[in-house]
C-alpha cells in the first residue's frame, strides 16, 4: 500500500449498476474523476467523504477512513467538500459561513489564512451579504473559501461548475487554478467536462457505469482508446509566462515563457511585465521541419518530440514536444505525421495558431 | 351558578377562565416545542443507513401521534381518566413526585391537552426539518462540525418558519380544546374551567350575552391565528396542510 495518496477499494450499490472501485489516487495535484452523468463518481465522492454508506475500504495518508475495523464519520475525517450547488448556509452571511468553517479549523494557529482566501478567491465584498444575494459563481467562490477555511489535508469538489453558465464557468475556473498552483493540496476534483478534466487534471480516473475504465497521468489517458468521451480534443497545456512587449499597432502582445521564442496572443489590456498563462490546445499547434517565414512574428516555437502515440480517432495521434522548459501536446492528423516522418528525439518547430489567456 | 352582571360583560368568573385557557396553552406550547423537536428530528432522520426495523418503529409512532386528530376526544379523555386514577401507575407516580391526583387538576390537563395537541406541534416540525434537506447538514459534517453542533448552528436556526407555526398551531389548538378537558377536567374554576367550559356553562345557564362575548373573543383570537399562520409565508406549504 502506497505511504501516502488516498487509497479507496469501495462497493456500493447503485441502481442499476454496482459501483466497484479499486483506486489510488496521488497525495498532490488534482486527481479528476471523469465520467457521463450516471457513471457514479458522485457516489464515489461522497462514499469518500463517509457521506454515502459503501462497504470496503477507505486509506488515506496512512490512516484508515474506513476499513480494518474503523470507521471516521465524516466530520472526524480531514477534508472538506464543495458541492455541486453551493451549499452556503442560507441564514448566515457570507462572513459568518466563514466563521463556521474556522470554529472546526484543523489547524487553528494558522490565522493569517482568512484574509488571504478571501484575497485569492475575490470575495471581500460578498462578506456582509447573505447567500441568496449572489450571483451563482460569487455562491461557489464563497463555498470554496469555506472549505478551505477548514485547512483540510484533502479538498473534495462535487462538479463545481456544473450548475453555472459558461461565462461563470470561466469566472471561476482561473481561481481553481489558482488554488491548483498556490496550494499544497491534494484535490479530488468530479467531472463530466472533458475540458476542465483536461485543463485542471494532473491524474485522471475514468469511470462509466461504476467501473473504473481508464486511470493515470492526463497524457497517458488522453491517447487511451478505453477513455470514455473526448478529452483528447480537449487536452492542451497551460504555459505560464510575462508579456514582454506590447505591439499597440495591432493590439497583441509578446509573452516570454519557458522557451526562447515569444508567442503572440491579443493584448487585452495586458502591460510589460504581467504574469500571465495561457492555455494552449493540442489541436491549435501545427508542425513543420522550418519555421514560418512569412510572419514576422511568428508563434513558432523550437521543439524536440518526446513521445508519440496514436489518438482514440484513428486519423490523429498525439505528439509531446519539449520546448526549453515548455512541454506541448500537439495533436496532428497521422497523415502529416507521415509526411514529416515524426520521429521521437527529432527536433521539429511547433505553430501555435491560438493561445487563450486564462 | 353564574354570577350576574349588568354592567360588565366579561365577569371575573370569564375573565379567570380565559387568563387560565392562556396560561393552559402557555404552558402546553412550551412543554410541547421542548418534546416535539427531539422527535420531529428523530421522525425527520432519512439517514439511509438505517435499518427496516427502525423505519417499522417511526411509522408506529407516527401512528400514534396523528391519534388525537382522528379519535373523539371522548375517547382520548376516558382512557386519560382511567390512566389517572389514583390506583394506575400514572396516579401513583404523580403521587410519588407530589403532583397529587391528575385527575381534575391543573396538571392533567396539561398532560391531556399535551396528548392533544401533539400531532399540531410534532407535523409541522417534522415538515420543516423534511424541507430543509440534508444538503445542509451534510456541508457542517464536511467542515468538521459535530452532530449536536449541525443540529445547534444549522437545523434549529433553518427550522424557525416551523417552529413557529408548530407554536401557533399548539398554543390555538390548546385553546380551542373541550371534549378532553371536560372528561378529565370537570368544572372546577380557576383550576380547571378554562374558557370552552365556561361557554358552555353560559349557554347551560341560557346566558347568552355572556357567552356572545366570551365565544366572540375566542371567535377572534382564532381567526386572527389563522390569518397570521397563512399570511405569513406565501405558499407556506406546511401551515396549509394542516389546517
Amino acid at each position: 500500500m502506497a505511504v501516502s495518496g488516498l487509497t479507496t477499494r469501495l462497493r456500493v450499490r447503485l441502481e442499476p449498476f454496482e459501483l466497484s472501485t479499486d483506486i489510488t489516487l496521488p497525495a498532490k495535484g488534482v486527481s479528476v474523476i471523469f465520467g457521463p452523468s450516471g457513471s457514479g463518481k458522485t457516489t464515489l465522492l461522497r462514499a469518500i467523504a463517509g457521506l454515502q454508506p459503501c462497504d470496503g475500504d477507505i486509506w488515506f495518508n496512512g490512516d484508515y477512513w474506513q476499513g480494518n475495523g474503523r470507521y471516521r464519520k465524516t466530520a472526524e475525517r480531514p477534508l472538506a467538500y464543495v458541492f455541486q450547488e453551493a451549499s452556503l448556509f442560507p441564514h448566515m452571511t457570507v462572513s459568518e459561513n466563514l466563521d463556521f468553517a474556522e470554529r472546526y479549523t484543523l489547524r487553528p494557529g494558522n490565522a493569517s489564512k482568512r484574509d488571504d482566501l478571501v484575497t485569492l478567491l475575490d470575495i471581500t465584498d460578498l462578506m456582509p451579504r447573505r447567500p441568496e444575494q449572489l450571483s451563482g459563481g460569487e455562491r461557489q467562490r464563497a463555498a470554496i473559501a469555506r472549505a478551505l477555511l477548514r485547512q483540510p489535508d484533502i479538498l473534495l469538489m462535487d462538479e463545481p461548475l456544473a450548475s453555472l453558465d459558461d461565462a461563470r464557468k470561466h469566472e471561476i475556473l482561473p481561481y481553481l487554478e489558482r488554488l491548483k498552483n498556490e496550494f499544497e493540496l491534494p484535490i479530488i476534483y468530479v467531472t463530466h467536462s472533458a475540458y476542465e478534466a483536461a485543463r485542471l487534471g494532473d491524474y485522471i480516473v475514468a469511470l462509466d457505469k461504476g467501473e473504473v475504465v481508464s486511470q493515470g497521468e492526463l497524457y497517458d489517458v488522453i491517447s487511451d482508446p478505453k477513455f470514455p468521451g473526448d478529452i483528447s480534443r480537449e487536452a492542451g497545456t497551460v504555459v505560464t509566462g510575462t508579456v514582454h512587449c506590447i505591439d499597440a499597432k495591432w493590439h497583441l502582445a509578446q509573452i516570454r515563457t519557458g522557451s526562447s521564442a515569444l508567442i503572440t496572443v491579443p493584448a487585452n489590456n495586458l502591460n510589460p511585465g504581467d504574469a500571465v498563462r495561457l492555455w494552449i490546445r493540442a489541436s491549435d499547434i501545427s508542425l513543420s521541419h522550418e519555421p514560418l517565414k512569412e510572419n514576422s512574428i511568428s508563434n513558432s516555437l523550437p521543439c524536440q518530440i518526446e513521445d508519440i502515440r496514436h489518438d482514440p480517432n484513428p486519423a490523429l495521434m498525439i505528439v509531446k514536444l519539449r520546448a526549453e522548459k515548455i512541454e506541448l501536446i500537439t495533436r496532428i492528423t497521422r497523415q502529416s505525421a507521415s509526411q514529416l516522418g515524426l520521429e521521437p528525439q527529432m527536433h521539429i518547430y511547433a505553430h501555435i495558431k491560438t493561445a487563450a489567456l486564462i | 351558578m353564574i354570577p350576574c352582571m349588568t354592567d360588565s360583560l366579561l365577569a371575573p368568573a370569564d375573565i379567570e377562565a380565559l387568563w387560565l385557557t392562556l396560561k393552559l396553552a402557555s404552558v402546553v406550547t412550551v412543554l410541547l416545542l421542548i418534546i416535539s423537536t427531539p422527535l420531529a428530528l428523530w421522525l425527520s432522520d432519512d439517514d439511509t443507513s438505517q435499518t427496516r426495523n427502525r423505519s417499522k418503529v417511526k411509522g408506529i409512532v407516527q401512528a400514534v401521534i396523528a391519534l388525537p386528530l382522528v379519535l373523539p376526544p371522548t375517547v382520548l379523555g376516558f382512557y386519560l381518566l382511567i390512566a389517572f386514577s389514583p390506583n394506575s401507575l400514572l396516579g401513583q407516580f404523580s403521587h410519588a413526585i407530589g403532583l397529587g391526583s391528575l385527575a381534575f387538576s391543573f396538571s392533567g390537563l396539561v398532560i391531556a391537552s399535551m396528548i392533544y395537541s401533539l400531532p399540531f406541534v410534532v407535523q409541522p416540525l417534522v415538515n420543516a426539518f423534511n424541507a430543509i434537506g440534508p444538503r445542509h447538514a451534510e456541508a457542517a459534517a464536511t467542515l468538521g462540525a459535530g452532530r449536536w453542533d449541525t443540529c445547534r448552528y444549522i437545523t434549529l436556526p433553518l427550522a424557525r418558519p416551523g417552529f413557529i407555526t408548530a407554536g401557533v398551531l399548539g398554543f390555538a389548538h390548546t385553546v380551542g380544546e373541550f371534549g378532553v378537558v371536560l372528561m378529565i377536567g370537570g368544572n372546577i374554576a380557576g383550576e380547571t374551567r378554562v374558557a370552552s367550559v365556561q361557554i358552555y356553562d353560559h349557554v347551560e345557564a341560557l346566558a347568552y350575552p355572556q357567552a356572545h362575548t366570551l365565544s366572540a373573543i375566542l371567535l377572534l383570537f382564532s381567526f386572527a391565528v389563522l390569518l397570521w399562520v397563512y399570511a405569513r409565508q406565501p405558499g407556506n406549504k406546511e401551515a396549509k396542510a394542516w389546517l
